[in-house]
């Protein structure tokens, strides 16, 4: 079982909404990771055949879907909206699917396939309501189950966790892992939150301004990000990016690291936990700066550090701490975390050795 | 390559069908008509453009067509301002809401010559109460004075149509999110402030349609000067579908009804696209989004 | 600038058989930055638009400054607020949005000038000050929302609706900044609605969390995260939640199943009975030696920064943060222990008493 997308280009009126994608999902998770307007919910239409590309094709187990129409795909949609229909009860709408299908199904058979998803996503107890009387969260799962029972070989959730409360969220993307991890089929699972998709842990895909950035695990694009963009899709809270004219003049060790690793100009990036108060030893890089805000979580501080020259970098500490605005204070930047980009074009020139 | 499957026409095949049997084929025989003199059936004459020049030339038929457009004009200011305004103080929940929108449609499920005759008799001042009254105040005599005459078809016409703008503006206002109204009244926002600048913005794609409905209707008005005044008093009322009528069956003149016809059609075609096109502007410039 | 009390103020949507705000008092201090945080249909939102005007509460009043302002509608409370999602007056450009708060109080011309470049400049959208806000991305449309909410600065407070809800993960992070910062200079009284814990606890001096209609406990985010009063604040604030465990109290010794796991603290004091026994991932620790309660390694999930690590006791499923250099790998054993002073005993949802762990260091 796959999915091959191949050469997909899509623009509309001047402007490029899909530029040459191109990628391979086999049975299972695939995550796209990109912010608002990357192209993610353009690609999910074009997969779902909802939209023509200009040029490319998609593949699925080996018969190029282009000519197929929508509704003779194997393919199941979830969207960001909860999308069910108002006058039917829950069970009914996860039949809906089944019932208008081509290969009919018998009713005992219906049944038994609804109670299987409806137990899966927890929500036997609700098959007899109506979709109104269900909370937002509830309104997702049966979107979720209704694109489950057809059983299609694809499926798409274009953001379907975006519109739950934080906890939802959290609740809910832990089961769909638990889901998904068993059933044969291949999930296109896009997400704007970098945490999502290493929660998923999964093949993930960046995408930015209609490209396919970088391809791969998780974990591995959260390590070794290609290039900017990268980087930042993948990293919550961002990556502090430094330009290293900047951080020479703040700091005379990084001065000296930016001459042994690269002898140029870049842009040096750190996430923030990778920033400490105290010098973790003689490897660490010393940088000063301002305290612009601290930010306590409950867990650890955020400190919204001023470099001057309109430059903040942002590190976290340990546990809630209070900081003076406004006074001094120096940083250390751990420097086997540090990475260094390309200030033309952001491309990656050297990242971490371990994921850090 | 694009492959696109071709089936769909076939469904619009009916819908061409039927538009061709109500619309095309009768056009087809006005545009034939219109080209010939016709003494009787088999007794005909073509007469190429002859009935457009004269048409065109045609002092009575010329101030006709003014006459209508004025009309026109005027009802459009009366009635889009008016409509809004009741659509604005009607109440927007509850048995009220319901009841008020009862009330409002009215007028707009009553047969149009029932209209007309209703008003004929309310308005004549000797057995008319309104009439009588009005008479008595203003010397009001719709039978002999012209400007009464227009102005009682154009107080008909406010009558029967408001309703329509007032339920497209009703529903337009009810699609309004309530955070539109919450935040005006937070900035402080005063009443014309907030229809100025919340519900007329919001209204505009409906006034549109209103607009469209509205111009064309009374563009073409009929029945009621027809029942009412005849079109007087003296042609004060003679409206260009008046004089169509007056043309083509009174004279039966079919030639240069059927010319009369293109022309009238032609007219509200060209009118309408223009008012659609102004209107619209704004929309098509804003599809596009700045990054 | 104003402080905010409210007495006894409660909401109810259908004539008093439900309350979706069940009556509290309180009183913020002014100059503070309050959030309201909890899931969907907790009553935050009712309790914002009673504040703002918008909603006349059922029963209480509401003070700014000692002046009962219950029955003064929005624009007479003066109050700003900004949305979910972006409400914009379609026909003016950017730069009339942002002064017809001001216009329609007949500020001076060039103060409206000024003012609006200074929130422009804090938003960074000044070179959209000219267009119309349609022609632009939802995110930037929000911003200028955000704008209008913050250019008057005599409101006695300003109320935010879950506003970073179509700001991008990114900008969230620096837009968050930027509201801090313009906190800490004007000190207006900010109430800041949100179902997301980080935004909630970040940014507020004081977040009250809310659940069925009712504020279950309130504190900064320390106090929340530290030491939860409830079990709900348990499981709702931290990502992932508490880890719950059902156990017994008989004669201060504590039993989950048939294994005695601690004592109870000697400074509470507690009646024999069911408990539920509350800690955070962040203060579980797992060694692959020791004498805790022996745990199964089920799987251990990567997520840049730090580890999460699942683990199955016969005692129940729990969820420990780890660091990045934990070495543990599912399929092997070890040993939980907890950090005694975070941990929590909950009877009826409220906090009863801390524990002693057996063999806790």
């Amino acid at each position: 079982m796959s999915l091959i997308a191949k050469n997909i280009s899509l623009t509309h009126n001047g402007e490029t909404f899909l530029d040459d994608v191109s990628f391979t999902a086999a049975p299972g998770i695939t995550v796209l990771v990109g912010p608002t307007l990357s192209g993610k919910t353009t690609l999910m239409r074009v997969l779902a055949g909802l939209i023509k590309p200009e040029s490319g094709s998609v593949t699925v187990n080996g018969v190029d879907v282009g000519a197929i129409s929508v509704k003779d795909r194997s393919v199941s949609f979830v969207y960001q909206q909860f999308i069910n229909y108002p006058s039917l009860s829950v069970f009914d709408n996860i039949a809906s699917p089944l019932r208008v299908q081509k290969e009919k199904l018998s009713k005992e058979a219906i049944a038994d396939r609804v109670n299987e998803v409806a137990k899966m996503l927890r929500i036997t107890e609700l098959l007899d309501r109506k979709p109104s009387a269900l909370s937002g969260g509830q309104q997702q799962r049966v979107a979720i189950a209704r694109s489950l029972a057809r059983r299609s070989d694809v499926v798409l959730l274009d953001e379907p966790l975006a519109n739950l409360d934080f906890k939802l969220r959290e609740q809910l993307r832990d089961e769909l892992q638990r889901i998904f991890a068993d059933a044969n089929m291949m999930v296109i699972y896009s997400t704007a939150e970098p945490l999502e998709a290493l929660d998923m842990a999964s093949h993930t895909i960046v995408m930015n301004e209609g490209r396919v950035e970088q391809d791969g695990e998780a974990l591995d694009l959260y390590a070794r990000p290609k290039n900017i963009p990268v980087a930042q899709a993948m990293s919550d809270p961002p990556l502090n990016l430094i330009s290293s004219t900047l951080a020479t003049a703040n700091s005379e060790s990084l001065g000296s690291v930016l001459r042994d690793k690269f002898g140029g100009a870049f842009t040096l990036g750190i996430r923030p936990h990778n920033i400490a108060l105290k010098s973790q030893g003689a490897q660490d890089i010393a940088l000063n700066g301002k305290v612009r805000i601290a930010e306590i979580t409950g867990s650890s501080t955020y400190v919204h550090l001023d470099l001057g020259d309109s430059e903040t970098i942002v590190l976290e500490v340990e546990g809630a701490q209070r900081f003076d605005i406004g006074s001094a204070m120096t940083v250390y930047l751990d420097r086997s975390a540090i990475y260094g980009f390309d200030p033309k074009g952001g491309l990656t020139l050297f990242a971490p050795a371990a994921v850090r | 390559m694009k492959t696109r499957n071709n089936k769909a026409w076939f469904l619009v095949l009916p819908v061409i069908l039927v538009v061709s049997f109500t619309a095309l084929i009768p056009l087809m025989t006005v545009a034939n008509y219109a080209l010939q003199d016709v003494f009787s059936p088999d007794n005909r004459l073509f007469v190429g453009m002859k009935w457009f020049y004269d048409i065109t030339n045609d002092p009575l038929i010329i101030d006709a067509f003014q006459r209508s457009f004025q009309f026109s004009i005027q009802a459009l200011l009366i009635q889009i301002p008016l409509g809004i305004a009741i659509a604005r103080i009607m109440p927007k929940s509850g048995w009220k809401a319901s009841a008020a929108l009862v009330a409002v449609s009215i007028p707009l499920i009553i047969p149009f010559n029932v209209i007309g005759s209703t008003w004929l008799i309310f308005s004549r001042k000797d057995i008319g109460l309104g009439g009588f009254l009005l008479n008595k105040l203003f010397d009001f005599d719709f039978t002999s004075d012209p400007k009464d005459g227009w102005g009682l078809i154009l107080a008909v016409d406010v009558w029967h149509w408001t309703p329509l703008v007032v339920l497209l503006v009703y529903a337009g206002l009810r699609s309004i999110p309530q955070a539109y109204y919450q935040a005006a009244a937070i900035d402080g926002a005063s009443s014309f402030a907030v229809f100025r600048y919340v519900e007329l913005p919001k209204l505009r794609r409906v006034l549109l349609i209103a607009l469209l409905l509205r111009f064309m209707d009374s563009f073409m008005i009929y029945t009621e000067p027809f029942v009412i005044t005849g079109g007087g008093p003296g042609d004060a009322t003679t409206f260009a579908s008046i004089l169509l009528t007056n043309i083509a069956v009174g004279q039966f003149d079919v030639g240069r009804a059927g010319a009369y016809s293109l022309i009238f059609f032609l007219l509200i075609q060209i009118m309408s696209f223009i008012f659609y096109t102004v209107l619209t502007l704004q929309d098509r410039e804003e599809e596009t989004k700045t990054k | 600038m104003a402080e905010i009390r409210l007495e006894n103020v409660g909401h109810s949507y259908d004539g008093g058989a439900t309350f979706a705000l069940n009556p509290i008092s309180l009183t913020w201090k002014d100059g503070n930055a309050v959030a309201l945080l909890g899931p969907s249909g907790c009553g935050k939102t009712t309790l914002l638009n009673i504040i703002s005007g918008l909603l006349t509460p059922s029963v209480g009043r509401v003070y700014f400054d000692g002046v009962d302002v219950t029955d003064l509608d929005t624009a007479k409370r003066n109050v700003a607020q900004v949305f979910q999602f972006p409400v914009l007056y379609d026909t003016m450009t950017v730069r009339e949005n942002l002064a017809f708060p001001l216009k329609n109080r007949g500020v001076a011309k060039d103060v409206i000038a000024t003012r609006v470049d200074e929130i422009a400049e804090l938003l960074n959208i000044t070179k959209y000050l000219d267009i119309r806000p349609l022609k632009l991305r939802s995110d930037l449309q929000q911003l200028v929302s955000l704008g209008r909410g913050l250019v008057r600065n005599d409101v006695p407070a300003i109320l935010f609706d879950e506003p970073l809800t179509v700001i991008d993960q990114n900008f969230k992070w620096t837009l968050r900044g930027r509201l801090k910062e313009m906190h800490n200079s004007t000190r207006h009284t900010l109430v800041y609605v949100t179902h997301d814990q980080t935004e909630a606890l970040t940014f507020a001096d004081e977040v009250l969390v809310l659940n069925q209609g009712s504020v279950v406990q309130s504190g900064t985010a320390s106090e929340l995260f530290l030491s939860p009063q409830d079990e709900f604040v348990g499981f709702f604030i931290g990502s992932p939640g508490m880890n719950f465990l059902d156990g017994k109290v008989f004669d201060g010794a504590i039993t989950v199943g048939s294994t005695q796991i601690g004592t109870v603290d000697g400074s509470s004091k507690l009646d024999n009975g069911n408990v539920r026994i509350g800690i955070r991932p962040e203060f579980l620790s797992l060694n692959t030696s020791g004498s805790g309660i022996s745990v199964k390694i089920n799987r251990v999930e990567h997520r840049g920064g730090y580890k999460m690590v699942h683990a199955d006791a016969k005692e129940g499923k729990f969820v420990a943060k780890l660091g990045t250099e934990s070495t543990l790998a599912a399929g092997q054993s070890a040993h939980l222990e907890f950090d005694a002073q975070r941990t929590f005993l909950f009877r009826n949802s409220k906090v009863c008493g801390t524990v002693n762990i057996k063999g806790a260091k």
